[in-house]
């Protein structure tokens, strides 16, 4: 098993390294940030000046070894438009989209397990075909629309929740970090926590549909397999009670499987957030790309693209380790 | 027999070879065809984006049959496209005269000297030239007035822009909110303005807008959203009269201008405290103003060549006594100096101490003192309870962001925010017809405009310029695009403004005449 | 070299392509006649006919596929021009689904928006197939240092979330409809190229390969024969549901502004040019929107059909 981790962590170093090379050539192809820069009054002898601090002029492998080096340091550059350090603008950040992220993770896994047991227990009842047929829209409908149908029914219609942003700023809420829920919740700070839940609803529950539609048919498939095989039925024979069979025998290994999905889900999440975080006016890091997309401002652009794809794959590793504990059928190799 | 032969088949072939080449003519007379570039985001003087683009392409198909190529950009990418690359034969543009004064929109954008910066478009017409450089060395306001209005007339009928609009500034507050005050250069000064809580509450001022500043450092900004917060953070040497372009003493309390005009002697006034204890004395103003003159102006500067350009140097005389000298007379120099960008003076101790990041940790001596920046979220200010103009009214100010202009009109009508700006057309009525809100509205000093390469076909044609001038129903633009909340151009220079003329006729929309002009000019025009 | 694979011979080519294009053509037929026999097609459609979900995303889309190429006879209107006169007005009898902020039909825009979307995932999933395919095969056949080095590239592509790395891409190679189809495609590669290459490296150890490589049967042959088929199943069930997400990331493009040019109406733009009028004109956000979703669906229901069908035993739920 350790040989295995110590294996697969060896294997994360030559993906990274393309994943950096990959975020730094994409940005080579753009032509000249200098004029981007400098605005409408520079001369060529400014420009000149600029592409030579900023080590343009030189070769590209050079170019790509300091990317690296600085990277490695922490220092992504600095932002073309706000001038500050881009590890200060994802910083701030970040944290935001995690609590995001993990919100929806938790409605996706809840909604969809229960969904997908349902489901198979009551396979080719009414619910399982609601269920089914809410499964399918899931995956079909694009995060922002669904994000904005959202607003216009539970906020603009119905006035139960805020229509976007993080928190109402204008109660003063004092926090320390980015993590709101969180933090309010440990500082027993409850006007806060019920705040900040109010504003997250909507934007996990946008992020989530897809992966809950995901989760749920996974969910109901495994455990209609599970559920046909021997010792399940064996267990039936000898008189389990019902409940028990689903939820002490087949439950647990249908579940394996659940687990990856709900894993990989979290990557997916980081890039859907990317929209979400535009329809909701998410302070996150996925509204910070967007808006470096648009203003060209590229040293953002890598900072946010190197960040979620390094997050990415971290966390597909470890989720691949512990689907390995879980099933033990896994060979390790 | 044979020679009549002979003439009749070079008849024959004189006949086919002009009648290929009538065909031909014929078949080369092409639909015009126009790569136009468009910025994507709402701008102050267009508040509908790049919707603007999508209409002008309509009309002029519609109009002239013609083939409107559209490439959009983010906002930073497309100066760079359209200034610097000078990419495009026409383009959308505005321009917000943020020192109030005639030169800054004119000299900027059609003196040839700015041909490669502002003036993208290759405008060059030796007689504006003239009239330009003259009114910008003119001191007597009625002379200046006159020359402008002349060389209004020139570009009008030049026609190297279409003058769509000019937008209103609007402002909608609560009405527990007093001492709000418009100013035409779109300043947000919050010092006096006041709001009424019950007694023993906070006084928190929540002022929502579109966007974040990008940073809070005067000197690295030309951006809106940044002078707002920066305007009541800093102090300038010299202000203005509230609502007016008229100037008054700030952290200057006077002034001598040489008879030249090209020495500007500040008295200082004393006992002015930056928000980090630092004294404000003529130290602060030279570190201030000496780091974006000449070859200390770095690149990231923007507005350094704008305000300071035509500064040779800054001398402290004595500790409240500042020179400024200039190379050449410049009449706008003063009111350059009252602006949000570039003019502010930030302490010279936070600025050593903080470096490349001042601009997140803000320290003038202003009304307000910098608390806390949440990106993308919102800016906190704090009162200054020792402000050389009496403390501010209220305690703090909440600059928030909220992106969607209907959302944040939304939040001024349930009373969750307080003042709000970036009003969009759609929510115009809604917030006059509310009797809880007091809606602002007044001429705004900026031009909305489509730009042509003059420089280069097909836009080097003048009739070509004229009938697509023609072919563009401005007032329907205005109508449906802005509901309202703007008025559409005659030249461009905004009403009120020294240089107006109110007599100006553009060219007007007239879909006949710009067929003919086009037809003229040798373009495949519908019937 | 096989009689099947060997190009047209200089000949034939001489003479012109007259003769050489039906030649081509029965070729192919052929080709795909064979194919069809070896996936048993006919029991396919059988089974998918029984599946009435399946069936259902199949009548949808042959609407949706119908409406999109007769656009301009279904269109009310024009879909670029409108009238500034007659802005955001709510669905009527002349509108159906009301006007947009320039006045024109949104019917018609979304009519319209078909065309461009099943374009952009056609388009796309082609470039995805056909890259990922060639590079799975060549991976998985050839094996060794090509392999890895080309495996190595598809986790690299992997490692990204797709639509960030869509939007990185797009920074690369500019705005704009066509550009955006290519990054996509880019995208899309990894997912193709792993399922080939794991269905090559599963069919080359078997003994019939093996022994038909030890008989000196040439590559192409051995790959047409006994590799593609093997393939294809995977493959149209990815390409039908990549379709869908094609689509899908198309539209989260041209809603985050990059997509489409003005004024092509494509559904992601459109959603993000009106979405300023959540609340006062909510009809222009809520059709194109729906009209993906309907799209999505029904490519949706489909591949899970062919999933089924192609394969009884890749069932999922």
């Amino acid at each position: 098993m350790v040989s295995y981790i110590i294996r697969r962590l060896l294997m994360l170093v030559p993906v990274l390294l393309g994943v950096t090379l990959a975020v730094f050539l994409v940005m080579q192809v753009i032509p000249d940030p200098t004029g981007i820069i400098l605005g409408q009054h520079a001369t060529p002898a400014q420009m000149a000046a600029l592409r030579h601090e900023l080590g343009l002029d030189r070769p590209v492998w050079v170019q790509y070894g300091d990317f690296l080096w600085k990277a490695l340091h922490g220092d992504l550059g600095r932002s073309y438009l706000t001038r500050a350090p881009v590890t200060y603008e994802i910083g701030r950040r970040f944290p935001h989209t995690i609590e995001l992220t993990l919100a929806a993770i938790l409605i996706a896994s809840v909604v969809g397990i229960l969904a997908g047991i349902v489901s198979a227990i009551r396979q080719y009842t009414v619910i399982d075909h609601l269920a089914m047929v809410g499964a399918l829209l899931g995956v079909s409908m694009p995060i922002f629309w669904l994000g904005l149908m959202l607003i216009e029914l539970f906020a603009v219609y119905l006035h139960w929740l805020p229509v976007d942003g993080r928190i109402t700023l204008e109660a003063g809420y004092h926090f320390r970090t980015g993590f709101y829920i969180i933090e309010a919740a440990v500082t027993h700070n409850w006007p806060a926590f019920r705040d900040a839940v109010r504003h997250i609803i909507l934007p996990a529950t946008a992020l989530a549909a897809y992966s809950t539609g995901l989760i749920a048919r996974m969910t109901r498939s495994s455990m209609l397999e599970v559920v046909r095989q021997d010792y399940i039925r064996t267990a039936r024979a000898k008189g389990v009670p019902e409940r028990r069979v689903i939820f002490r025998h087949a439950l647990k290994n249908a579940m394996i499987p659940v687990v990856t999905v709900v894993g990989l889900q979290f990557g997916y999440l980081l890039g859907g957030a990317v929209l979400t975080e535009t329809v909701f006016s998410w302070p996150g890091i996925g509204s910070l790309a967007v808006s470096a997309v648009q203003n060209s401002d590229i040293p953002l652009i890598q900072g946010t693209v190197l960040l979620v794809a390094t997050v990415f794959v971290v966390v597909n590793l470890v989720v691949d380790i512990v689907y390995a504990f879980l099933d033990p059928r896994i060979r390790y190799s | 027999m044979e020679f009549q032969k002979r003439v009749a088949a070079i008849i024959l072939l004189v006949a086919m070879v002009v009648g290929a080449f009538a065909l031909a003519g014929c078949t080369q007379k092409q639909p015009l065809t126009i790569d136009f570039y468009t910025y994507t985001n709402p701008r102050p003087y267009n508040p509908a984006g790049d919707k603007l683009a999508e209409a002008i392409q309509q009309q002029l198909q519609q109009n002239l049959g013609a083939v409107v190529n559209i490439h959009q950009f983010g906002w930073t990418e497309y100066k760079d496209e359209i200034l610097s690359k000078g990419n495009g034969q026409m383009y959308l543009f505005g321009w917000i005269g943020d020192n109030g004064d005639p030169d800054n929109f004119l000299y900027v954008h059609f003196h040839s000297s700015q041909i490669g910066a502002l003036n993208a478009m290759g405008y060059k017409n030796p007689q504006v030239d003239d009239l330009l450089t003259q009114a910008q060395k003119e001191s007597d306001p009625q002379k200046r007035d006159q020359l402008y209005k002349q060389a209004d007339q020139l570009i009008v009928q030049d026609a190297p822009w279409v003058f769509i609009s000019h937008a209103n500034d609007m402002v909608a507050t609560r009405k527990n909110v007093t001492g709000f005050v418009l100013y035409p250069t779109g300043s947000i000064f919050l010092h006096n303005v006041d709001k009424e809580v019950p007694a023993g509450q906070q006084k928190v001022l929540v002022y929502a807008r579109g966007a974040d500043s990008l940073s809070l450092d005067p000197a690295l900004i030309d951006d809106g959203e940044s002078a707002k917060v920066i305007e009541n953070i800093y102090d300038t040497l010299v202000t203005f009269e509230p609502g007016t372009t008229k100037i008054k003493p700030a952290l200057a309390t006077d002034w001598q201008i040489s008879d030249d005009g090209l020495v500007y002697t500040f008295h200082l006034r004393k006992g002015v405290k930056f928000h980090d204890g630092t004294p404000f004395n003529a130290d602060a103003v030279v570190a201030s103003i000496g780091r974006q003159v000449g070859q200390n102006a770095t690149a990231d500067m923007p507005y350094a060549s704008f305000t300071f350009g035509d500064v040779d140097k800054v001398e402290k005389v004595d500790d409240y006594t500042v020179k400024i000298t200039l190379k050449e007379p410049n009449a706008p120099f003063l009111l350059n100096l009252a602006m949000g960008p570039a003019a502010p003076i930030v302490s010279p101790t936070a600025l050593k101490k903080y470096g490349a990041d001042f601009g997140r940790h803000p320290v003038g001596t202003g009304p307000f003192i910098f608390e806390k920046w949440d990106p993308d979220q919102q800016i906190v200010l704090k009162a200054n309870p020792n402000y050389w103009d009496g403390k501010p009214k209220v305690d703090e100010v909440i600059f928030k962001v909220t992106k969607d202009n209907t959302v944040r009109a939304q939040e001024l009508l349930a009373g969750s925010v307080d003042i709000i700006d970036g009003i969009d057309p759609a929510d115009v009525d809604s917030l006059k017809n509310s009797p809880d809100i007091n809606f602002l509205s007044g001429p705004g000093m900026n031009i909305n405009y489509l730009a042509f390469r003059v420089d280069r076909p097909p836009f080097d044609n003048p009739k070509v310029r004229q009938a697509v001038s023609m072919a563009i129903d401005r007032q329907a633009i205005v109508d449906s695009l802005y509901k309202g909340i703007a008025v559409v151009a005659n030249g461009p220079l905004p009403p009120g403004m020294l240089g107006y003329d109110p007599n100006l006729k553009p060219y007007e929309y007239n879909p006949a005449e710009a067929k003919k002009l086009l037809a003229e000019a040798g373009y495949k025009v519908p019937k | 070299m096989s009689e099947d694979f060997s190009p047209i011979p200089a000949s034939k080519r001489q003479r012109g392509a007259g003769r050489a294009v039906p030649a081509l053509f029965r070729r192919i037929g052929a080709v795909l006649r064979k194919t069809a026999a070896d996936l048993q097609l006919g029991e396919v459609w059988k089974r998918l006919k029984r599946n009435r979900a399946a069936m259902a995303g199949l009548y949808l889309l042959a609407f949706i596929v119908v409406v999109a190429v007769f656009a301009p006879v279904f269109a009310p209107y024009s879909p670029i021009q409108g009238d500034l006169r007659a802005v955001l007005q709510r669905p009527s009898w002349s509108h159906l689904m009301g006007t947009d902020e320039l006045g024109r039909d949104i019917l018609s825009r979304v009519i319209f928006g078909a065309r461009l979307s099943l374009e952009v995932g056609f388009v796309a999933v082609s470039i995805a197939l056909i890259l990922g395919t060639i590079l799975g095969a060549v991976a998985g056949y050839y094996g060794g240092p090509l392999d890895d080095v080309i495996m190595r590239i598809m986790d690299v592509l992997l490692a990204f979330p797709s639509i960030l790395l869509a939007l990185a891409l797009m920074v690369m190679l500019g705005h704009g409809l066509n550009k955006a189809m290519i990054a996509i495609g880019i995208v899309e590669i990894p997912s193709y190229a792993r399922i080939v290459r794991g269905s090559v490296l599963a069919v080359r150890e078997q003994e019939y390969v093996e022994s038909a490589r030890a008989l000196g049967v040439p590559t192409g042959r051995i790959i047409r024969r006994h590799i593609l088929p093997n393939v294809l199943a995977p493959i149209i069930v990815r390409a039908t549901l990549g379709i869908s997400e094609a689509i899908l990331e198309a539209a989260a493009l041209g809603f985050l502004g990059l997509g489409a040019q003005l004024p092509q109406p494509e559904w992601g733009a459109m959603l993000s040019r009106s979405r300023n009028y959540i609340i006062s004109a909510p009809w222009a956000v809520f059709f194109p929107g729906f009209a993906i979703t309907v799209t999505v669906l029904a490519l949706n229901l489909l591949g899970d059909g062919l999933r089924d069908a192609l394969d009884p035993r890749l069932k999922a739920g």
